[in-house]
Parts: structure tokens; C-alpha cells; sequence
């Protein structure tokens, strides 16, 4: 096998060509439908071959990571183990294309609380040549009973269809049997029979159950796909939710309470010309509680907030929510200790005398709903300027908004006037608070210690264009720029998380050996342990341009995934 | 058929890469700068037929250099050899020599009939014994052990991306460190502690709450490695 292929499969993915659901549907139609969990892996002969003739995979040998991967006991033990394949008298392609190419699956369902023998659990194989696969079973049978890995091969009946047990010489066994050309493999009688009995049960020609269920989450074409059927885990997460600490009842239980409405969920990987890895959520919306409707994006429309984070940031963070809202959903969540504050009570007791206790709920009311937190390069015109610059804007919006801003300019001065105060205290270095106001208006308050200070830190902050902003540096307040107000917001996915690979490891590589030791006085770690760290980091980002984390409304559900968009492409 | 000699110009050019390491493995325990017990420790015989007629041909031959007082010669040989003995060294050595002989034309004809392919080109020629052993029908190589070998596999397969994973942990290894650093106070304020240790409990919480779900899937995992390691005949499971 070429060290391509292997990296094909140890990277193993998938690429955009229609499923064949011929094979797919063939073997849904005999899985169980009522399993906790069904992992389905299809159409890996195409998407190896994918892989392994893209520039990615060409290009992975000279890297960092790949080289590791090359020089690895596992890797080398993995290439000499392909010579297992001339002993069972087939080769490694040959099975990927006649045996497990098309579709493969695992269903499992856990043993019920004090029935600890009914576990469940069945492999299943479409192959595109079944007899292919009989072939090698019968090779596999035969070698193992001459070397007395097993005793002997028995043939079976149920319901008038054959099935094989291997028989170990301890009394053990394993079962398997073909019904039409679906295989089906299982440590567990009990699941060989029940596999008979659906084939002869499930209706041929109809949209097998499960893969209607998958096609409602949307995953039905991807690569792999972990699919959960959540009445089948209801006993454990009410038993979660009742025998919970007191600081994690209020949590469980309205997590029991969104679980009890969550139809399907499925995990998922797909690879088009970028890898995606995600979530996808149905809902029952009349079993969910109404506050849970409005976060699952049942109820509101979901707006995109990303285009507040620069296109040359290194990464960020980005949301679309008030502070309000916020604030009333993690004090739903969050326990409250006996005798201490809650947490609307401890942001009452601790930010209202600041901005005013009668302010305060206009304030909470006004901040959000768009927001954003991201690190820029060091400006490169600052001298020696080895630190990310960092950057949180919050929209300050409604109908108060000038009373609000007025209040929250206030807030955050009073933060920088304690901070300044806290460290003159302890510093012969001083830091002095400083106003500049522009030709086009903005006023921008800076904390200056170019003794104390590492080069280009100046933490700032100003009012612009409706945002508060503060950053670690002035200059990135001037270029902060807001999307156009009224302007259409982008459909589909909404990006909550950007990270641009490219940079980082720039970033990385130029400042890594300042940052470690920066970071290790800070208490993060021993500089050289940082450093190491930050060249691991570094290492993985070689292999990546961009990676976002999205969101995306689904009828009655929601999808979050992570995208990565490869330094190299994934297709030819 | 024929066969070639391990130590041949011709056996170098001949010899698989993947038999390579073996081979010179099997050299130097025949010229005894390593004990049998390291043949032991190599997996390829496993998964290669010829490799394996090697090891037993050279078994046998080392088995005979171990017992070497009773080359089968015939009477008058015998009585030449005792004639000259005279207890020295110089016998003793060439007693050697002709068990080394004896065992090299054993390992030969093991090697013969265990050899893969025929060597096309190469010419018949009779393998001279000029002290012809007894020797025991060659033990048929050990029958592979395709359920072990395929854990080995499996097992490569699992910890292949451990090259890669282990970077990858790296981020979020030091994103934690990063927090704590960051959230530790300076000082303790006790107003401030108890809901910020309720905050710092939701992610706890979450994690409590998916443990339905993780739970099932690492059963699901293990179950999954359990009737692999069936087939592989470990952990078997009872029917």
C-alpha cells in the first residue's frame, strides 16, 4: 500500500460525491432502528482515493506533523501489517473496494440498568462483492482454526436462515451471517438473530426509517456520522438530573428538560474541499421549555455577527446576544450557593453602584447584540511590539443608547482609574491615563507605561460608530470598523469562532520565544515547557488556512460544525 | 527448485526489503553475535513464509551446532578420524566444522522446500554433505496467527494519530493554563467567589450532563475493540 493511500485512511474522510444510497439504504433498512448509537462510515473507496491523490496528502510528507507521522514506530508497524492482506489472499485496495468501500456501520445499544447481559451491539458491512468478503472470512476461518485461534465453524439456523458461529476454544463465539448482500458481524447471538429477523420484517423499497431520520438532521450524505437516539439514553440523563450535587441540579435539570425535547442528534464528518466535523440537533418544539425555544434558535432570527472580527485577525470570537439575555440565562443555570449572592445578585451588588443601581438594567439592555473578541499581529510599526493585539467591541444599541453609553464610558474608566491606582501602588514605574481625541472626533482613553509596559501594549478604550471598544492598543481602535448600519446580513451560516492558521503560526514563529517567556511570568508554565507548547501549536497550524466555527439554523434544530479549510487542497 | 545461500552476492539482490532485517538478523545469530531468543522478537516471520523457512532451517542447524557429538559418519571415516585424533584442539574444530557443515545442508534443505518462488536462471545444483546428518523432518513453520497479527494492526491504526493528536492537545493544554493564570485572584474576595465558582461550575455541570451520551460512546468503543479482539482471539466474549 502506498504511504499515500495509508495517510488517506489514517486521515480518513470524505469528499463531496453523492453517496450511493443503494448500499446505504440496503443497510439501514436491516439496522436497529431503536439503537443508542449507530456509526455509519460510507463511500470511503471515493474518498480515500480522494485524499490520497490530493495535493494535501502529497504535500502532508514535508511537514512538521507529517514528518512525526512518518518517523513513528505505529506508522511503520501499520505499513508492515498490510502484509496480513497476502495471508487472507487479497490486498488492501481490494478491500477497500470490494469490501468495506460502499458502506460500514456499528449499532449499539447499552445494557439497561440491572440487566448487565443486554448489551447490544452489531457490526454491519455492505460490500460492493460479497464474495469477495466470503472469501476472505473463509481464508480468516481457516488460518485461525489451523493455528488453534479458534475451535471450528458452526453452522446455525434461525427462522429458517443460516448463520456461522466461530467457536473458541474457551466456549466463547462469535456469529455472523449474510442476508442478501449486507453482512452482519456480532460478538452476541441474540443480535445475529434479531439482524435475521428484521431482514425478513423491514419493508424492501421504502426509505428505511433511519435514514429518513438522518436525512431530517441533514448528515444523511456524510462521510461518518455518529447517530444518537436520545429515548434510548432518558433513563440515565433523568437519573443524572435527580441524584445531581446541589450545585449542579439547577443545571440538569433544565438540561433533562431541553433533552426530553431533542428528537435526533448526530455527529458528523464531511470533506469537500474543506474537513467538517459537527453537530446537528432536531428539536420536538412542543416538548421544549419556551426559554430553551428562543437559545436553540427555534424562535428568533439569528443574525451574523462576524464581519465585526478584521479579516487579518489571527482569531475571534463572535456573538450575537444582549447582555440582558445572557445574563438571565446563565443565572437560570448557575446554582445558588446558600447564603451568597446569585449571580444577577453579585452583578447587582458589584457593577451597579458603578454605572448606577437605577442604570443598570438599561445598561444590561443596551449592550449587545453584536459582539466581538479577537487578537491582530503586533503592529509592526511599534518597535519590538512582540504581543497580539487584542480587541472586544460591543454594540451599545436601543433606545436608551446615550444614557447607556454615557454610563458605560464611566464603567470601564473606573476600571482603567483602579487599575492605574493598583499598580502605581506597587511600581516605581508609573502609569498616567491619557485622552487623545482625533480630527474626526473619537476620543480614545489609553493607560501609557512605556517603561513598565512591554513595547506596543497600551490598553485602550473609546466609544466609536456605536461600539464600545477596548483594546491593548489605540491604533486598533482607529481601524476597528462596524458593518454598514442597514446593511443585508449574509444568510446561512452564522460564524461564531474564526481562526486564521496561516497567521497564527506566522505570529508564532516571529514572536514565539518573547511570548513564552512573557507567559511564563505570568505564571502559565516553565518558559521552555511554553515554548515547546507554542511549537507544537505552530506545527498543527501548518496544516491549516483557515478554521471557523459556524452555526446554522435547521429546521427545528440547529447545526454547529467546525470548518477547516487546509493549507492544501484536499481535492486534485 | 532452487536456492540461494543467505551470505550470496546473488541472495542480496534476491532477498525481499521487507525480508532484509530479518535476514541479517538470522546472519548474526549464526555467526553468534546474537542469542535465538531475538529471533523471537521480530514480527515479520509472522506474515512471511519464506522468512519463516529461514528461521527454521537455521534452527536446526543451531541445534545441531548445540549437540555436535554425534555426527552419524560412517564406520571408516570414523575410524580415520579417531586414528588421527589425539585429543587436540585441531579435531575438536573440525568435529565443528563438519556439524556446521551438517546443519548448513539441513538449513538448505529446509530452505528448499520452504522458498517462495522459484529462482528462475539459477542452476540445479546438488547441495554437497560430505558428513550427512540424520536429521529430523523439518517442523512445519508455526501456522500464522492472522487474530494476533490483525490486534497488531489494529492496535498501529489506534495509535498512528498519536503523532498528530499529541500536538494538536498542545492548544488546548495551554488555552487552560492561559485561564488559569488569568482568572486566578490576586487575592481572595469572598463576595466575588461564589458566584464566580457557580459560573465555573456550568462547564462542570455540561460535562455531568453528557455523560449519558460520552458514557455510551466510550462502552460503544470498547465494545467495538472487544469483539475485534474476539476475532483476534483475546478477550473473547462469551456467547
Amino acid at each position: 500500500m502506498c504511504r499515500f493511500a495509508v495517510f488517506a485512511t489514517v486521515l480518513f474522510a470524505c469528499i463531496a460525491p453523492p453517496v450511493l444510497a443503494g448500499p446505504r439504504d440496503e443497510l439501514l433498512r436491516v439496522a436497529p432502528p431503536d439503537a443508542a448509537l449507530l456509526v455509519v462510515v460510507q463511500n470511503a473507496r471515493e474518498h480515500v482515493k480522494n485524499l490520497a491523490d490530493s495535493p494535501f496528502v502529497a504535500w502532508l510528507p514535508s511537514t512538521s506533523l507529517g514528518k512525526k507521522l512518518l518517523d513513528s514506530a505505529e506508522f511503520k508497524q501499520l505499513r508492515e501489517s498490510a502484509a496480513l492482506f497476502t495471508e487472507l489472499g487479497t490486498t488492501p485496495q481490494a478491500v477497500l473496494d470490494d469490501i468495506v468501500g460502499d458502506v460500514v456501520a456499528f449499532a449499539y445499544s447499552p445494557a439497561p440498568a440491572g440487566k448487565p447481559d443486554a448489551e447490544q451491539a452489531v457490526v454491519l458491512i455492505r460490500p460492493r462483492k460479497p464474495e469477495a468478503l466470503a472469501k476472505v472470512i473463509d481464508r480468516f476461518n481457516e488460518l485461525q482454526t489451523k493455528a488453534g485461534e479458534i475451535k471450528a465453524v458452526a453452522r446455525r439456523e434461525h427462522a429458517g436462515a443460516a448463520y456461522f458461529a466461530r467457536q473458541h476454544l474457551d466456549g466463547a463465539a462469535e456469529f455472523y451471517c449474510f442476508r442478501g448482500d449486507v453482512f452482519a458481524f456480532s460478538s452476541s447471538e441474540a443480535d445475529i438473530k434479531a439482524f435475521i429477523d428484521r431482514d425478513k420484517a423491514a419493508p424492501v423499497g421504502k426509505v428505511p426509517a433511519l435514514v429518513a431520520r438522518l436525512t431530517q438532521l441533514g448528515v444523511a450524505d456524510a462521510a461518518v456520522i455518529m447517530l444518537v437516539n436520545p429515548r434510548s439514553l432518558d433513563a440515565e440523563v433523568n437519573a443524572k438530573a435527580s441524584s445531581a450535587k446541589p450545585d449542579d441540579k439547577r443545571f440538569l435539570t433544565k438540561f433533562a428538560e431541553v433533552w426530553t425535547g431533542l428528537d435526533a442528534a448526530a455527529v458528523y464528518m464531511n470533506l469537500g474541499k474543506e474537513l467538517e466535523v459537527g453537530l446537528s440537533l432536531r428539536f420536538n418544539p412542543d416538548k421544549l421549555p419556551a426559554d430553551a425555544k428562543k437559545w436553540l434558535a427555534l424562535t428568533q432570527k439569528w443574525e451574523s455577527p462576524e464581519r465585526l472580527i478584521p479579516r487579518d485577525a489571527l482569531f475571534g470570537f463572535a456573538g450575537h446576544v444582549r447582555a440582558a439575555d445572557l445574563l438571565e440565562v446563565v443565572a437560570s443555570l448557575a446554582p445558588i450557593p446558600a447564603g451568597k449572592p446569585g449571580v444577577k445578585e453579585w452583578i447587582a451588588q458589584t457593577v451597579g453602584p458603578i454605572v448606577g443601581r437605577d442604570n443598570l438594567p438599561l445598561v444590561l439592555d443596551s449592550l449587545g447584540p453584536n459582539w466581538a473578541v479577537w487578537a491582530e499581529a503586533p503592529a509592526k510599526d511599534t518597535k519590538d511590539a512582540f504581543l497580539p493585539t487584542l480587541v472586544a467591541a460591543v454594540e451599545v444599541s436601543g433606545e436608551s443608547r446615550a444614557k447607556a453609553e454615557k454610563s458605560l464610558l464611566q464603567t470601564v474608566e473606573f476600571g482603567f482609574q483602579t487599575a492605574r491606582v493598583a499598580y502605581n501602588g506597587r511600581h516605581t514605574d508609573q502609569i498616567e491615563l491619557k485622552e487623545t481625541k482625533d480630527a474626526a472626533g473619537l476620543t480614545i482613553t489609553t493607560l501609557v507605561n512605556d517603561k513598565g509596559f512591554p513595547p506596543g501594549f497600551r490598553p485602550s478604550f473609546a466609544l466609536t460608530q456605536g461600539y464600545l471598544v477596548i483594546a491593548t492598543s489605540p491604533d486598533a481602535i482607529r481601524r476597528f470598523t462596524p458593518p454598514a448600519a442597514g446593511a443585508a446580513l449574509p444568510k446561512g451560516d452564522i460564524t461564531l469562532a474564526t481562526l486564521s492558521g496561516i497567521r497564527t503560526r506566522e505570529y508564532l514563529q516571529t514572536h514565539g520565544a518573547k511570548l513564552a517567556a512573557i507567559l511564563a511570568e505570568l505564571g502559565v508554565g516553565e518558559a521552555k515547557a511554553v515554548r515547546t507548547h507554542l511549537e507544537d501549536i505552530a506545527g498543527v497550524l501548518e496544516l491549516i488556512d483557515t478554521a471557523t466555527v459556524i452555526a446554522r439554523p435547521t429546521e427545528n434544530g440547529l447545526r454547529i460544525a467546525v470548518r477547516v479549510k487546509p493549507a492544501k487542497p484536499l481535492l486534485k | 527448485m532452487t536456492m540461494i545461500p543467505l551470505n550470496t552476492p546473488n541472495a542480496d539482490c534476491l532477498i525481499p526489503p521487507a525480508c532484509r532485517a530479518t535476514v541479517d538478523r538470522l546472519q548474526l545469530v549464526l555467526d553468534g553475535d546474537e542469542t535465538t531468543a531475538n529471533l523471537e522478537l521480530d514480527p515479520h516471520p509472522a506474515v512471511c513464509a519464506a522468512c519463516r523457512g529461514r528461521i527454521a532451517a537455521a534452527r536446526i542447524m543451531l541445534s545441531i551446532l548445540a549437540t555436535p557429538a554425534e555426527p552419524r559418519v560412517s564406520p571408516e571415516l570414523t575410524n580415520r578420524i579417531l586414528n588421527s585424533l589425539g585429543a587436540d584442539r585441531r579435531t575438536r574444530t573440525r568435529r565443528r566444522a563438519f556439524a556446521l557443515a551438517g546443519g548448513f545442508a539441513a538449513a538448505a534443505l529446509v530452505l528448499w522446500f520452504s522458498w517462495p518462488t522459484p529462482l528462475p536462471g539459477q542452476p540445479d545444483v546438488a547441495v554437497v554433505n560430505p558428513v550427512p546428518p540424520v536429521v529430523e523432518p523439518a517442523p512445519e513453520p508455526p501456522p500464522i496467527r492472522i487474530g494476533a497479527e490483525l490486534t497488531k494492526a489494529g492496535q498501529a491504526l489506534r495509535d498512528t494519530p498519536k503523532a498528530i493528536t499529541s500536538s494538536a492537545s498542545a492548544a488546548p493544554e495551554m488555552f487552560a493554563k492561559l485561564t488559569d493564570a488569568f482568572t486566578r485572584p490576586a487575592t481572595p474576595l469572598t463576595e466575588i467567589d461564589a458566584p464566580g465558582a457557580a459560573l465555573a461550575d456550568i462547564p462542570t455541570a455540561t460535562r455531568t450532563g453528557l455523560e449519558p451520551v460520552t458514557g455510551t460512546a466510550q462502552k460503544a468503543f470498547a465494545r467495538l475493540m472487544r469483539d475485534v479482539g474476539g476475532i483476534a482471539g483475546n478477550a473473547r466474549p462469551k456467547s
